[in-house]
């Protein structure tokens, strides 16, 4: 087997190589070596855009966290920042893959809020959901590049759980991420986000709508996991059933919102 | 004893960690082709025309082979020679062999497998075993599609269940499942100028496929040499033909040197997979907990091919009312025929499945009685010198009992009121114990024996030829142990060489816990011998008596002579003696046979104890805690026994919650170690091992087998704990989380 294979030295280089044709890029390889071994994308030259350390950084201002596309799984974990702001984010990164997997694997699209998108002379930034269009589909054009991802400090209470068919390198069944405040007894700024369970990843936003509406009880998080189990729209494959999913996003909404109730009674 | 019960270091340990340890798969030979295989992409067909043309045209391909060039028997298989080695006119499973392809690069190789064009005419096609069973049903082979029933009968179950206060029926369902070892099947084949064919492969039993190759090639057995590099795990997946046929073919065919490697998900999808089962109980006891009849009706699905299937089947009827005192039962047995993958040995081969579901019933049987589920076990099982559940007398060592005792006097056993509390509302937690029996050994009517050759060499050192393979689990140091433990020297000055049968002695395959006792046994008569030979050869020299001669670890001492094991080594070669004895063990056989190459004469058992946490929101459970107590007889190597147990454990983990072939229409769908799940390091428990104390006079030093028992009670032990945590006990295998949730959410609203 033979292919073309094409390293620029800086992003500049890269959005240049980029204008002028059509490449497959590989960042951290961890899906497109398995693509690759499997046949696809034969008559595409390979731009391998790994080291380009411009892209490898986690900065935080104003409030805000901005980590570049390069940046590996393992440079988050390994972050004392990240590890004070978003811890939610840290834990749902351990459930990646496995730690070879984890220091290769590049953070890329996949947790964060607003992406920047850089093509030659131009960049584009766009919030996360309009980012995503599907399994594997995004609004990324063939002359882009993303530079980085941003969010700004998620508030105290972070909660996340992975549902898998063994305890670690398990593709996901379903997950839930959860981040909220509290006030006179009520959650403020709830967030609640689902993975594996919809086209792309999805937030509740009725159940977040209705959590905010009045004080916190065990009722409401039982109707609050009903309704995310309701937005979702799972399908059924080799690791679980559709059915299943949908109860696994109102077994994990109860589950992550339980210890609020505690929070709650602490805040009024 | 300085070497017998002591960890000694592994002798392959140093290879495999620098890397230097070749596997088949590492093997190079100049100017070597690869090799690739046509399957069929459908279940069931008649195969209307195999055009290679197409692929004969792509650079790099140098042949393409049909049924056409397989020179002898176009067939091969355990004991059932019913599976062709390519396919003339009909395929009868997904990925059933066609032709084979040699080219250049395995890419070409694989390439060209694709642009083989064949022409099939679909055939209607059977995917599970009730319906291959009923009227008018497609026939897989044009016999039927029943490959073997059994039935066996003691007492009288017609009036024996009227006896039982309680009688519980209940149907289990075991999926098929993948061995994934490291290393997928592979190996190598090269002609020499002699004509003869050798064959490096990764296998369990160099001297049976020996005799499948010499079949299917039409050649006599001494023109086929198979030589096992180091085996990257096996658990019964290489106990028979995988490539090697395919390999022989394409070397006599092309004159050049051929190799193959399967990638995983050819692996995965279509080499034989652990049965299948559907399991049918009816069990009655007494108020007071004893056990009065059971029946048992067993339907193995063996996929198109028999590979072993009546015997896995068999060995199901065998272990599938465990090691009790059951005064009346009867058993039928059905190994079925289906278009799905062929299944074959897997660890435990068929008991497992049966253990899983009559450990359980067992267990709910005990909740009916109002008994604790280990003393119900305690009051039924058999002892040394009584009768087991078809029939058979347990005439050998026989510790079920003492592994019983053993789980009562644990610390996970006595504590286990407390370990059931946890402090979190959606978790529950619980405590379950199993017991499963294996035979040693391939039971009554099969050629059962190994040879071992025990040579001294001029340095004086040691070495043990043997016939079987070191499959990764350390069986080969344990050799070394035994010869250096009758010579008196320690086992770093002794080597193991393993199967090539051209120069060593047969030991039959590396499976059913047979090694230890079998080739250990004649390793320990070849050393017994040679030590023998090597004071007569002291004495004769120092002119003396050869009682009189004493072994130390440097050589033989005479009355205040001395000399090194390298003098006595040229001696003998002055005394016109052979540099090495050979002896023969063969297994004992059972007294009272039951037909159907049934019973065995020795048996070892296994009880477990597990404790597991349910998750009740989600139906996951993990494995918290694991006590195994085997019956091993006495221990040759701890460590051996560690990696046994614990590898056991992990299976049987992995058997009871994950493992499981996903098969559409016969098609394997979860084929990648991304979708077929098995356990990795999170998942395992700490595992407690203890020896109960048995002793085997069979076995060399009182040791037997014990490779298949410690996997054998894992599973049904975790769904016991699971019964014991949430009151909900499931009957299908892999405990599926959806089931488990549905049936908690049951037992709540009622």
């Amino acid at each position: 087997m033979s292919l073309e294979y094409i390293r620029p030295r800086n992003v500049e280089e890269a959005l240049e190589c980029l204008l002028s044709r059509t490449f497959k890029i590989l960042a951290g390889g961890t899906d497109l070596v398995i693509q690759l071994r499997e046949g696809r994308h034969k008559d595409l030259p390979i731009l391998d855009i790994s080291r380009l350390s411009e892209l490898r950084f986690i900065r935080e201002k104003d409030g805000k966290t901005v980590i570049g596309a390069l940046t590996t799984l393992s440079d988050l974990l390994s972050s004392e920042s990240l590890r004070r702001t978003a811890p939610v984010l840290l834990a749902a990164v351990r459930e990646i893959g496995s730690v070879q997997i984890r220091n290769m694997g590049t953070i890329g699209t996949r947790f964060c809020q607003i992406v920047s998108l850089g093509r030659k002379g131009r960049t584009r930034t766009m919030p996360l959901p309009d980012f995503l269009l599907g399994p594997c589909k995004t609004v990324l054009e063939s002359c882009e590049l993303i530079h980085s991802v941003s969010f700004s400090t998620p508030p105290v209470y972070q909660h996340f759980e992975k549902l898998g068919e063994r305890k670690a390198q398990a593709i996901s069944i379903a997950s839930t991420a959860l981040v909220s405040g509290f006030k006179n007894g009520r959650l403020k700024g709830i967030r609640v986000a689902l993975g594996s369970v919809a086209p792309t990843v999805i937030r509740a936003k009725q159940a977040e709508a209705f959590l905010e509406s009045r004080p916190l009880t065990p009722d409401m998080i039982l109707d609050a996991g009903e309704m995310a189990a309701q937005e979702a729209s799972p399908i059924s494959d080799v690791r679980a059933t559709a059915a299943y999913r949908r109860k696994m996003v109102m077994a994990m909404v109860t589950r992550g919102l339980w210890p609020c109730l505690k929070e709650v009674g602490e805040s009024r | 004893m300085s070497e017998i019960g002591t960890t000694v270091f592994r002798k392959d340990a140093r290879a495999k960690v620098t890397g230097e340890a070749l596997y088949a798969t590492d093997l190079f030979e100049e100017g070597m082709l690869h090799g690739a295989v046509v399957r069929s992409p459908v279940p069931h067909a008649r195969i209307l025309s195999i055009d290679a043309g197409p692929a004969l045209a792509l650079p790099g391909v140098f042949a393409v082979l049909t049924s056409k060039d397989v020179p002898g028997k176009n067939e091969f298989g355990v004991i059932t020679r019913d599976q062709p080695v390519l396919c003339n006119d009909t395929v009868r499973f997904t990925g059933d062999a066609v032709a084979l392809v040699a080219a250049e690069t395995r890419e070409q190789a694989y390439q060209g497998a694709r642009e083989v064009r064949v022409a099939y005419d679909p055939l209607p096609s059977v995917f599970d075993v009730e319906s291959a069973l009923r009227e008018h049903a497609p026939l897989v082979h044009e016999k039927g599609n029943i490959l073997k029933h059994v039935h066996l009968e003691k007492g009288n179950v017609e009036s024996g269940f009227p006896e039982a206060d309680i009688v519980l029926s209940e149907t289990f369902r075991t999926a098929p499942g993948e061995h994934m070892p490291l290393e997928t099947e592979a190996g190598l084949a090269k002609v020499s100028q002699d004509g003869v064919i050798t064959i490096w492969a990764s296998t369990q039993s160099a001297y049976r496929d020996q005799r499948d190759l010499a079949h299917a090639l039409g050649l006599p057995e001494n023109r086929i040499r198979v030589i096992v590099p180091h085996v990257g795990g096996a658990f019964g997946r290489k106990d028979g033909i995988t490539v090697q046929i395919y390999l022989a073919l394409l070397a006599r065919a092309t004159g050049r040197p051929v190799k193959m490697h399967c990638p995983r998900e050819e692996s995965a999808s279509f080499f034989p997979k652990r049965h299948g089962t559907l399991l049918k109980y009816k069990v009655g006891a007494k108020r007071d907990g004893t056990l009065v009849a059971a029946a048992l009706e067993a339907y193995y699905d063996t996929g198109a091919y028999a590979v072993f299937g009546e015997k896995v089947m068999g060995a199901g009827v065998e272990y599938g009312l465990g090691g009790y005192r059951i005064p009346h039962t009867q058993i039928n047995g059905y190994s079925v025929y289906t278009n799905n993958p062929p299944a074959g040995a897997f660890r435990g081969f068929g008991m497992p499945q049966v253990t899983f579901a009559w450990e359980s019933l067992l267990d709910e049987l005990a909740y009916r009685c109002g008994m604790d589920p280990l003393e119900f076990r305690l009051k039924n099982s058999a002892d040394h010198g009584e009768e087991g559940p078809l029939g058979q007398i347990f005439e050998t060592s026989t510790g079920l009992r003492q592994t019983l005792e053993g789980v009562r006097s644990s610390p996970l056993w006595k504590k286990r009121l407390d370990l059931k509390t946890v402090s979190d509302p959606f978790k529950a937690r619980g405590v379950g114990v199993a017991s499963c029996i294996k035979g040693c050994g391939l039971g009554i009517g099969m050629p059962d024996f190994a040879e071992a050759e025990v040579q001294i060499l001029p340095e004086g050192t040691f070495v043990a030829r043997v016939g079987v393979t070191d499959m990764g689990e350390g069986i080969a140091t344990t050799f070394c142990q035994i010869v250096a433990e009758l010579l008196g020297v320690s086992s770093e000055s002794v080597e193991c060489i393993q199967s090539d049968t051209f120069l060593n002695p047969p030991g039959g395959p590396t499976a059913a816990s047979r090694n230890t006792i079998l080739t250990g046994k004649a390793c320990f008569l070849a050393a017994e011998d040679l030590k023998r030979v090597l004071c007569e050869t002291a004495a004769r020299h120092w002119g003396g008596a050869p009682e009189g001669v004493v072994l130390t670890k440097s050589g033989p001492r005479m009355e205040g002579r001395t000399a090194s094991f390298s003098e006595v080594s040229s001696w003998m070669v002055e005394q016109g003696k052979p540099p090495g004895v050979r002896a023969r063990y063969d297994m004992p056989v059972a007294s009272r046979p039951l037909g159907y190459g049934l019973p065995h004469r020795i048996y070892s058992f296994a009880s477990h104890a597990a404790l597991v946490e349910v998750d009740r929101l989600t139906g996951q459970v993990t494995v918290l805690e694991v006590s195994a107590f085997l019956d091993c007889g006495n221990v040759l190597n701890p460590q051996g026994l560690e990696g046994q147990s614990e590898g056991g454990v992990a299976q049987g983990i992995g058997f009871a919650l994950m493992e499981k072939n996903v098969i559409q229409e016969g098609s394997v769908l979860n084929n990648k170690l991304s979708t077929y799940i098995i356990p990795t390091a999170p998942d395992m428990p700490a595992v407690e091992t203890s020896a109960v104390d048995t002793y085997e006079e069979a076995g060399p030093f009182g040791a037997k087998g014990i490779a298949e028992a410690a996997s054998g009670s894992v599973a049904p032990a975790i769904f016991n704990a699971v019964r014991d945590a949430v009151g909900v006990r499931l009957r299908d295998l892999p405990l599926s989380p959806e089931q488990l949730v549905e049936a908690m959410m049951e037992r709540h609203e009622s």
